[in-house]
């Protein structure tokens, strides 16, 4: 029994902790993720902005974005 | 491009994408890769797509010439075809290995593109590109790239 309420309050520990991580949490939250131009002409040159905005309670940091 | 790499809670940002279709035909799907500290989603997917269509659809979208002794000339055409009501004015190769010109067909509906891989062309990788200048306002000029290999002249 004791050792039950140990693992008990150690998963409980646990559980706080990852509760105030994400509360600290930064969110990235795009507008679409997605862009269809359809049909197009070739030689375009292909634009597009997506938006996203930090949902979170944290600093968002963009460490890269890069094409495939 | 990325407009700032710090965003506080609340704040938004934007990731500027562009995509070049030249030399390209048929369907495109660009994806890019954004990583960041999100616990929840340290990686999102973005999506591009398209359809790339030809104004004036061509039979090949770039000549290789493959590997070929020095000495040697080689060959290759392609078919381009014209839409109703445009022209075609010139055709120029920006590469001096390659010399190109243009055959009209006989109804103006296509026209043969006959590019020509220099006999005197010097050894080694070379590349450039056919520059098609054409009488349409959205497709002004259009580039095939070529490219071929020229090797150590065989031996007799």
């Amino acid at each position: 029994m004791k050792r039950f309420s140990l693992l008990l309050s150690v998963t409980m520990v646990a559980g706080v902790v990852s509760l105030l991580a994400l509360e600290n949490a930064p969110s990235i939250a795009f507008e679409s993720s997605t862009k269809d131009f359809g049909k197009i002409t070739q030689g375009q040159v292909l634009k597009h902005v997506f938006k996203f905005t930090n949902k979170g309670t944290g600093t968002l940091e963009i460490h890269s974005a890069e094409g495939s | 491009m990325l407009s700032a790499k710090s965003i506080k809670p609340g704040q938004s940002g934007q990731i500027e994408a562009s995509v070049k279709t030249e030399g390209v035909a048929g369907k495109i799907n660009k994806t890019i890769t954004v990583v960041s500290n999100d616990p929840r989603q340290p990686q999102v997917q973005l999506t591009i797509t398209a359809l790339v269509e030809q104004e004036f659809p061509l039979s090949d979208q770039s000549l290789y010439f493959g590997a070929v002794p020095k000495g040697k000339e080689v060959v290759k055409e392609l078919t381009i075809t014209i839409p109703p009501g445009k022209k075609i004015l010139s055709v120029e190769s920006t590469d001096q290995n390659v010399t190109v010109k243009l055959v009209p067909g006989a109804d103006g509906k296509d026209a043969k593109v006959v590019a020509v891989q220099r006999a005197d062309a010097k050894e080694g990788y070379h590349f450039g590109n056919l520059v098609i200048k054409t009488t349409s306002a959205s497709t002004p000029e259009i580039k095939v790239q070529v490219r071929g290999t020229i090797t150590a002249a065989q031996a007799n």
